[in-house]
């Protein structure tokens, strides 16, 4: 007959069995299935070929030891200790009679964890390559000013209103218009959400500039749900740019591969957004101030040709000027000499003049005097010659009485005319001729009867 | 045409504009029209930068009722 037994002697046996049987540590790879952690981490562990299930066991790290031991994985790998990943650990087959089979954890292998992650973020980006959707939403030309933004968060998220802040407070007064696509960004359901978020994005993308991808941010530091091959194919497919604003320190998720940007922090995201528009605004502040300048240049030009035009023509007017100044200012000059050589000529002509008129008035009175004198002395000589031709007319008076036929007709003498012609010999008359005869008192008209 | 007018466009005429008064291809006469034309390009796309897109929000608005609305049960 077997010996009876209580529940707790022989959970005891087994205990002490176990304890006896496994003294030393074991080092083991599993999954994490499920994670807890209350007070102390309570971890389901499996074991899978392909999706099939082929070991389980429950594990425990003591709060004692979880915080060093989560901690330093954290800091290792980038991740928190999560569902679905792959962990190399180091523990003790623990048996207690109350909580039964279970592995004490008791360290953890970062490495082992980084080289699985590595392994599935190689596989799935190979495929995306093969697919050709790892570039693809790397090719869209970002866009000028992205100010349409629509974002993929939590709404509660500490990220999101980092975000939210710095794209509101920016410095320059940019104005953006964001949307927030709601979705649970860590944890079993996020690449689901983040999925469903990513094509109500897609449908409205035309009226958005960009999409952003921001984590929770704080402590929950879950990166390991981006590097999902379905969240990576939802960004490929968006017709516009992607941010992931997800990034790490240390490692790049696939959501960072593909994605058009990405950024270390949400606050980085708002950097390059704002600065995008700053580069846009830098770019057309550039073209005014060279539409200035250019605008400026050409009038300077014009105002420059017209200088040198007036100025030109300054000069010549000036020349004109200065010429005609110096022509007018000689003639002034030769003018007032002329004025005052006529002056003086003037004045000598009215000296001269003056001189001339006592000295004509003196001479003039002596001419009298000598004409009257003359005139005198003309009177007298020509009385005188009068005197005289008197007398001498009247010796001739005398003589010419002497010859006067009147004279000699008185004594006897006559004059025998024919037809009034003086008779000087007898041929001349002939008988029967009438002849006048003119004696001193008269006139006898005889015919001739005979001649001697 | 001002209010549709997108920054690309803009930032191209405003180039175009830019490079003809560099290149001094510009008729003095129309000198004015191109600057007045390129500072009102300027202004307004620096308006538009400070300006919250309303028309943008009212179409996500519109989006998100008819969510709501299909996402009530039959």
């Amino acid at each position: 007959m077997k010996e009876i037994l209580s529940l707790y002697e022989l959970n005891l046996l087994i205990r002490s069995t176990v304890e006896v049987a496994f003294p030393e540590t074991f080092f083991v790879t599993a999954e994490i299935a499920k994670i807890d952690i209350k007070n102390h981490c309570y971890i389901d562990l499996v074991d899978k070929i392909e999706e099939t299930i082929r070991a389980e066991m429950k594990a425990i790290i003591w709060s004692s030891r979880y915080r060093a031991l989560s901690e330093d994985f954290k800091e290792a790998t980038g991740i928190e200790l999560t569902k679905g990943i792959k962990i190399l650990f180091e523990a003790y087959i623990n048996f207690h009679e109350r909580y039964g089979l279970k592995l004490n954890i008791i360290n953890i292998d970062p490495s082992y964890t980084i080289g699985e992650l590595a392994i599935k973020r190689r596989e799935i980006l190979r495929r995306l390559e093969r697919e050709g959707l790892k570039d693809r939403n790397k090719s869209i030309e970002f866009p000028l000013v992205p100010q349409r933004i629509g974002i993929v968060s939590s709404g509660r998220a500490a990220g999101y209103e980092d975000l939210m802040t710095h794209l509101m407070n920016n410095p320059y007064g940019y104005k953006f218009t964001c949307r927030l696509y709601e979705a649970i960004m860590q944890g079993d359901s996020a690449e689901a959400s983040i999925v469903e978020a990513l094509n109500l994005c897609h449908r409205d993308s035309p009226h958005l500039d960009a999409i952003v991808i921001v984590r929770g941010g704080g402590s929950q530091t879950d990166l390991h749900c981006f590097d999902s091959y379905e969240i990576a194919r939802a960004i490929a497919f968006m017709p516009i740019p992607v941010i992931s604003g997800i990034g790490h320190e240390r490692d790049i998720t696939v959501v960072d591969e593909v994605a058009n940007l990405r950024a270390k922090t949400p606050t980085a995201v708002a950097d390059i957004l704002i600065t995008k528009m700053k580069g846009f605004e830098d770019s057309i502040d550039s073209m005014g101030n060279r539409l200035f300048h250019g605008a400026n240049k050409l009038i300077a030009d014009i105002k420059g040709e017209f200088t040198s035009l007036i100025k030109n023509l300054d000069a010549s007017i000036g020349r004109e000027i200065i010429i005609n100044t110096q022509r007018i200012n000689a003639f002034i000059r030769g003018l007032r000499y002329s004025i005052k050589f006529l002056q003086a000529r003037k004045r000598l002509i009215i000296q001269e003049a003056t001189k001339l008129k006592i000295l004509s008035f003196n001479e003039i009175k002596g001419e009298e005097r000598i004409l009257t004198d003359f005139f005198f002395g003309i009177k007298n000589s020509i009385q005188r010659q009068i005197k005289m031709e008197d007398k001498r007319i009247k010796s001739r008076e005398d003589n010419i009485n002497h010859l006067n036929p009147r004279n000699i007709l008185k004594r006897g003498y006559s004059i025998t005319r024919k037809s009034g012609r003086v008779v000087k010999s007898v041929s001349e008359i002939h008988l029967n001729d009438t002849i006048e005869t003119t004696l001193y008192d008269g006139e006898i008209i005889s015919s001739v009867k005979g001649k001697g | 045409m001002a209010k549709n007018l997108s920054y690309r466009e803009a930032i191209e005429e405003l180039e175009a504009i830019v490079q003809e008064i560099e290149n001094e291809t510009v008729d003095v006469d129309a000198l004015t029209e191109k600057v007045k034309r390129a500072t009102f390009l300027i202004k307004l796309c620096k308006k538009k930068l400070r300006e919250t897109d309303n028309e943008v929000k009212k179409i996500l608005k519109e989006f998100e009722e008819k969510e709501e609305v299909s996402e009530e049960p039959f």
